[in-house]
């Protein structure tokens, strides 16, 4: 185990050089002066030429590409991503200050998720056909097909103005926190339901589940013991997945529900061209998501040993 | 089975019923909360995004852009555009480019501490230490005279420093003032508490040498989306949203317990337009063009039809009030298209039909450009529809904020669309800023409008007497409208907030910056 461990974390150090060398470019090769609309964002008109070079001097700006990717390589990997731009204030620490309310959000959209999507895909497998398929299906159509952003404000508008049961916007306790997750879990759900229920029903023909229930298993045990357990494999993998875009989905839920945490800092970063605070968080959330990918790679591995054995020769030598 | 019918049942059912509870428990009150603490003297505030995060802003604190009533000028902007004394009791223009302050002595700092000229002199030369502020100050041009006497000189002549004394960004604050994170000052209310992209929350100062603010607390909220921040009006979460979208104006004039209130027009939604544009975009260097495309526009159709009749037609490039009784000398292009097609056919610009017009076969397509998130699409639409009217081809480009300042700035558009605030009482601030040709802003050279322009501009800057410096600011502004079409002012426009109708009291005024917050009350 340690031994796959270690190759995978190896074959991360390309993916993660490659993401920070993307990241870095994309934001760079941007057109437009980010100094020249820092200023303007301070002023509300143009600023001088003047202005300008002392700004993008300030900032680095006035330095080639390389020097300043080699640069900001150098500090990421200790962990310091730069000044930002806009704000002057650490890329980390901000990134640091703003993640607890994005996790929170994102855990609880995700755990909302699966607390809707794993019955609703059971109960859609075990009633193939009837109304509870179809109520799963509709369900699910509804929450990939309606955007976040539009899911939010019907959202706001039924359970905030209509019904007043929760705050519209911000961040604060439980209750600012339900509309968000349960924006953002209506999509996960959507998703992971389906994947469920397409694979309950591979699990409820194998040989193992007939013999379960040729032996009494109640059809509980049969479904929850024998079938959930192992159709919950694809399942993983498709959580482990969502991570990233769980993120980014926050993102806009964070804009729509005037939440603190990493989206709203990211939206403002994008709109004030922020160079640094845009590096570090796409840096960020790319080591997020392999990360989470590793999580689940080796999730796999302990449920099934035959995933261990990454090398050809290894999974032959099982085969003999 | 019902999820109590046994013991793990029950123990879920449970769970869930004390998390439906604490959830529907209502809003949250104070700290990082939403701060909807609706109950007694408090006020709830939706604004938009936080700009007191950005690099310049954060020693701005509660005064720029978000005046939160913490802060007060010398001299007090008018809601016409006037100047009226302040914490300066008087001024006088002493000769020499030099005007004389003397100070209020009965205002105090919050938590005690007295208003005195060294405090203004530490505020000015605080913001010119952080290049902060405009007018040509620096840190020669303040000198104390005695404890409530000051004198200020600009090092360039700039007579309109009096007028611009009531920014907010020239407000006084104490030596002993944080502007990033306590700022200590005058106003009706006192700094409480800043959460960055959450909330900045303000007490009333009960030891105010003015009128005291009749509310006890003010609470701003950051909601950047405009949509969300009306949806929050409406459930109730906030008492007043500012910056209605102009789409939502109908749908919450019609909801029962909220008013629409409009200021009176505060800003200008302007077409600049690239005189001396970098080639290819040379097409407006022809005054025959230009002409055509202000006469091809019908503003009085774009204020009722397309905005709704929440805009105002204008014809002066600020709210016509900063120009006093010479507004009228700017009279605009009056809207005649088939002028606009005949000054274009003589300019060798011809077409048949419908068709964009051409001249020795190249098409007379012009690039507009338009300053992200401050335009309405429909704007600019409304103006390519207009101007296909009389064979010109428009082409929107629709550029992000740092692409667009690249544009702008390197000259390479037609057309560019922006909506400039007025938040002083100069008459000739936009037109030295955005058309004389020794501004330092970078664009200026490419929307110069000639010299006589630059020379008007120049008078106004230098005229002692107000009445004078307007005049002189409004023949400008005649030269550039009218005369050389350097600009095509579109529509005035003004700040729309949305309130609770138990909101009372509530004053708009055109400049958000100058929006006072004491003299509002929540009835009962």
């Amino acid at each position: 185990m340690s031994a796959y461990l270690l190759r995978r974390l190896t074959a991360l150090l390309p993916v993660l050089l490659g993401l920070s060398l993307l990241a870095f470019s994309l934001a760079s090769l941007a057109p437009g002066d980010p100094a020249e609309l820092l200023l303007r964002r301070q002023t509300g008109e143009p600023p001088s030429a003047a202005d300008v070079t002392r700004l993008r001097s300030e900032m680095g700006l006035d330095r080639p590409f390389l020097v300043r990717y080699a640069r900001w390589l150098g500090h990421a990997v200790r962990g310091d991503l730069g000044a930002s731009h806009s704000s002057g204030a650490s890329v980390s620490r901000t990134l640091v200050t703003n993640l607890p309310a994005t996790v929170e959000l994102a855990v609880a959209s995700l755990l909302l998720g699966i607390v809707i999507a794993l019955p609703l895909g059971v109960l859609a497998a075990v009633s193939r056909g009837g109304p509870l398929d179809h109520v799963s299906r509709i369900v699910s159509l509804v929450g990939t097909s309606i955007p976040g952003f539009l899911l939010g404000y019907m959202f706001i508008l039924f359970f905030g103005v209509t019904l007043k049961l929760f705050p519209v916007a911000g961040t604060g306790g439980l209750s600012h926190l339900v509309l968000p997750a349960m924006t953002l879990a209506l999509a996960e759900a959507a998703a992971m339901a389906r994947m469920t229920r397409a694979s309950m029903l591979d699990v409820l023909g194998e040989d193992y589940v007939r013999t379960a229930r040729a032996k009494g298993a109640s059809r509980r045990l049969v479904y929850v013991r024998h079938a959930l357990r192992n159709a919950l494999n694809p399942v993983v993998t498709l959580v482990g997945l969502r991570v990233g875009r769980l993120l980014g989905g926050a993102v806009i839920v964070e804009i729509v529900f005037a939440r603190a945490g990493i989206g709203t800092v990211i939206v403002d970063a994008i709109h004030d061209r922020d160079y640094a605070m845009i590096q570090g968080f796409i840096l960020f959330v790319g080591i997020v998501f392999v990360s989470a990918n590793l999580l689940v790679d080796l999730a796999y591995a302990s449920l099934d040993p035959r995933v261990r054995l990454g090398s050809s020769e290894e999974r032959a030598a099982v085969a003999r | 089975m019902t999820p109590g019918d046994s013991p793990r049942g029950a123990r879920m059912f449970g769970i869930l019923a004390w998390l439906l509870a604490v959830a529907c428990g209502g809003n949250d009150s104070g700290g990082s909360s939403s701060g909807a603490d609706l109950s007694g003297d408090s006020l709830v505030i939706a604004v938009g995004r936080d700009e007191f995060g950005l690099r310049l802003n954060r020693e701005r604190l509660g005064r720029y852009p978000l005046n939160a009533g913490i802060c007060e000028p010398l001299l007090r902007l008018t809601s016409d555009f006037g100047i009226e004394p302040w914490l300066a009791r008087k001024w006088e223009y002493r000769g020499n480019n030099t005007y004389r302050f003397t100070i209020r002595s009965d205002p105090t700092f919050h938590g005690g501490g007295q208003l005195g000229a060294a405090s203004v002199k530490y505020t000015l030369e605080r913001g010119i230490k952080d290049k902060t502020q405009y007018s040509f100050l620096s840190d020669q041009s303040v000198r104390i005279i005695d404890d409530s006497t000051l004198d200020i000189r600009p090092m360039r002549p700039n007579l309109r420093v009096l007028e611009q004394m009531v920014h907010m960004t020239y407000a006084v604050v104490a030596d002993s003032s944080d502007g990033a994170t306590l700022p200590i000052c005058t106003g009706p209310f006192q700094f409480r508490e800043y959460v960055p992209r959450s909330h900045l929350s303000v007490e009333r100062n009960d030891a105010y040498w003015g009128d005291k603010a009749k509310l006890q607390r003010l609470i701003f909220r950051f909601i950047p989306d405009d949509y969300t921040r009306a949806l929050a009006l409406k459930a109730g979460n906030v008492d007043v949203i500012f910056d209605v979208n102009r789409s939502m104006v109908a749908n919450l004039e019609q909801t029962s317990g909220i008013k629409v209130v409009a200021a009176p027009p505060g800003a200008v939604i302007l077409m600049y337009i690239a005189t001396r544009g970098k080639a290819p975009y040379t097409r407006m260097s022809d005054p025959a063009v230009r002409r055509a495309v202000a006469m091809a526009i019908d503003r009085t159709a774009l204020v009722r039809e397309v905005m709704d009749g929440l805009a105002a037609e204008v014809s002066t490039v600020n709210p016509p009030s900063v120009l006093g009784r010479h507004a009228s000398l700017v009279r605009g292009v009056p809207y005649d298209p088939a002028r606009a097609r005949r000054l274009l056919d003589s300019a060798g610009w011809t077409a048949t039909g419908k068709q964009t017009r051409q001249r020795a076969g190249a098409p007379l397509v012009l690039s507009l450009i338009a300053q992200p998130g401050a335009v309405d699409r429909s704007v600019t639409q409304y103006v390519q529809a207009q101007l296909a009217e009389v064979g010109i081809e428009v082409r929107i480009e629709d550029l992000d904020a740092a692409a667009y300042e690249s544009r702008l700035n390197s000259g390479t558009f037609d057309l560019d669309i922006e909506v400039p605030n007025q938040n002083d009482a100069n008459p000739a601030f936009l037109l030295a800023l955005r058309w004389y040709s020794k501004s330092n802003v970078r664009s200026a050279p490419i929307m110069a409008a000639g010299a006589r322009f630059d020379s008007l501009v120049e008078r106004s800057l230098v005229s002692v007497d107000r009445d004078e410096a307007q005049k002189a600011a409004a023949e400008a502004m005649h030269v550039l409208v009218d005369e050389e079409v350097a600009a095509i002012p579109l529509a005035g426009v003004s700040r729309i907030y949305a309130m609770s109708s138990k909101v009372r009291g509530f004053v708009p005024h055109p400049s958000r910056l100058y929006q006072s917050w004491s003299s509002v009350w929540l009835a009962r």
